[in-house]
């Protein structure tokens, strides 16, 4: 049901109303003094035998319409200002309203009275307020969105730099490297340096998202959990499993899901216990994708802000499939599920 | 010097003037605080004038007078105590305004006439 819109009275007609309020009180209390101070008298008189004359009955008509007069004057002005200063105290009010308006105090409304002008007042102060709180808060959400943005992507810039300062200090032993190795080396920094433009051109974009559509996405999953062996095999022993009906199709940021392994190579590399193997599985699940990667945790190797960031890193590219990421750690061995939905 | 004429009509103006102003105020002021405190205007005036009337009645030893001044003073604490107990419920506060202007009114006209 639709709210029928308020009709609106005018101040001045409000005020002129309020006038005669006051007036026909007075003098219905005019009236009422007069008549029944007579009727009083005269019952007073004839109670106690007194005797008047016309000219005193004159004098006594013209007391009490004097006295009439000047009480009821009296109340009309006690009345009137007292109505009166009931409006003046919403002016009040809604002045004290803007006022709080310009210290920057947003949250305060100005109560609404009645429906003239002054509301419609107290109205648009109220719509300005809120407004301007909505535009504040907005502000401050994005600001911390932009703020964690440049976090999770410094963060995850330092994964490939690291690998590029490995690469780099073994370059440096020339003499136990073969050219094709050197070589080697050479194209997995070029591949590493690659990868920190493109975290910093997405830095510089205020994270901008270059999903593509990939026909056959099984490849592309193959490939990043191929390069996830690369970075891990040396130095643990890796069960890596895909269990997909058939092939798909969907769209991915490269990038991102290039940041989420190398988050979770970081995290294997640095709390995963080396004698224990390192489980990583690709699978298909309501039409989204779902990677899940466990590993014993290494002793001594408490989870530091690094590891946090990370996690929150993994979090938020899971948000933009619509996605949710699942993290704990039981009896010793961590697990971590990242579903990705809307692919 | 003032006769006991001059003071009867005293008396019956500032009445009649302080009884309208308090019934008007009570129920034209809008703002709540304002209202209760010409509300608890009206009841004590209420009862004031109901003693004024009873105390005539047992003066003049006129039992429906008196019985006016008892059931007044009765109306004007029943009206306190519904405004009491009513802990801002407004159509309790309206009912509790009515009744004290009823027994305003009432014990007003009995005192006086």
């Amino acid at each position: 049901m639709t709210e029928k819109p308020r009709r609106r009275r005018k101040l001045t007609h409000e005020l002129l109303g309020l006038v005669c309020l006051c007036l026909v009180l007075s003098f219905l209390l005019y009236l009422f003094i007069t008549t029944f101070g007579r009727v009083l008298i005269e019952e007073h008189c004839f109670q106690n035998d007194i005797v008047m004359d016309e000219f005193d009955w004159y004098d006594v008509d013209n007391t009490l319409r004097g006295v009439g007069f000047a009480v009821s004057a009296v109340f009309f002005t006690i009345m009137f200002f007292a109505l009166f200063g009931e409006r003046l105290a919403y002016i009040r009010k809604i002045t004290a309203g803007v006022e709080i308006l310009r210290d920057g105090n947003y949250g305060k409304r100005v109560e609404l009275r009645g429906r003239n002008e002054l509301t419609e007042l107290a109205e648009a102060v109220n719509y300005l307020s809120e407004s301007e709180q909505k535009l504040k808060e907005k502000e401050k959400r994005l600001y911390k969105e932009r703020e964690e943005l440049i976090r999770t992507l410094s963060h995850d810039i330092r994964t490939p730099l690291t690998s590029i300062m490995s690469y780099t200090e073994l370059l440096n032993q020339k003499e136990t490297l073969t050219a094709e190795e050197q070589k080697e080396y050479l194209s997995l920094v070029a591949k590493k340096t690659e990868q920190i433009k493109k975290l910093t051109d997405i830095l510089l974009d205020g994270g901008h998202r270059e999903p593509s559509f990939f026909e056959d996405a099984r490849l592309l999953f193959e490939q990043l959990a191929a390069e996830f062996e690369g970075e891990l095999e040396d130095d643990f022993a890796l069960l890596t499993a895909f269990s997909y009906a058939r092939a798909f199709s969907g769209n991915f940021d490269v990038e991102e899901l290039r940041r989420i392994f190398d988050n979770l190579i970081s995290n294997v590399k640095k709390y995963a216990e080396p004698s224990a193997s390192v489980e990583l599985s690709i699978s298909q699940k309501d039409g989204g994708i779902v990677i899940r990667q466990s590993n014993r945790i290494a002793n001594n190797k408490p989870p530091s802000e690094s590891y946090k960031m990370g996690l929150y890193s993994i979090r938020r590219i899971a948000q933009n499939y619509g996605g949710t990421v699942e993290a704990h750690d039981e009896n010793g061995t961590f697990e971590i599920i990242i579903t990705l939905s809307n692919i | 010097m003032l006769t006991s004429l001059d003071l009867l009509i005293i008396v019956f103006m500032a009445l009649a003037a302080v009884t309208l102003l308090s019934l008007c105020l009570m129920f034209l002021i809008r703002n709540k605080t304002a209202s209760k405190v010409f509300f608890y205007i009206a009841s004590a005036l209420g009862l004031y004038v109901s003693w004024i009337g009873f105390r005539i009645g047992i003066g003049g030893l006129f039992p429906f007078q008196i019985a006016i001044g008892v059931l007044t003073a009765l109306m004007c604490v029943g009206a306190f105590v519904l405004e009491r107990v009513s802990k801002g419920n407004e159509k309790a506060f309206m009912i509790a305004r009515f009744i004290s202007a009823a027994a305003l009114v009432i014990g007003f006209f009995n005192a006086i006439f």
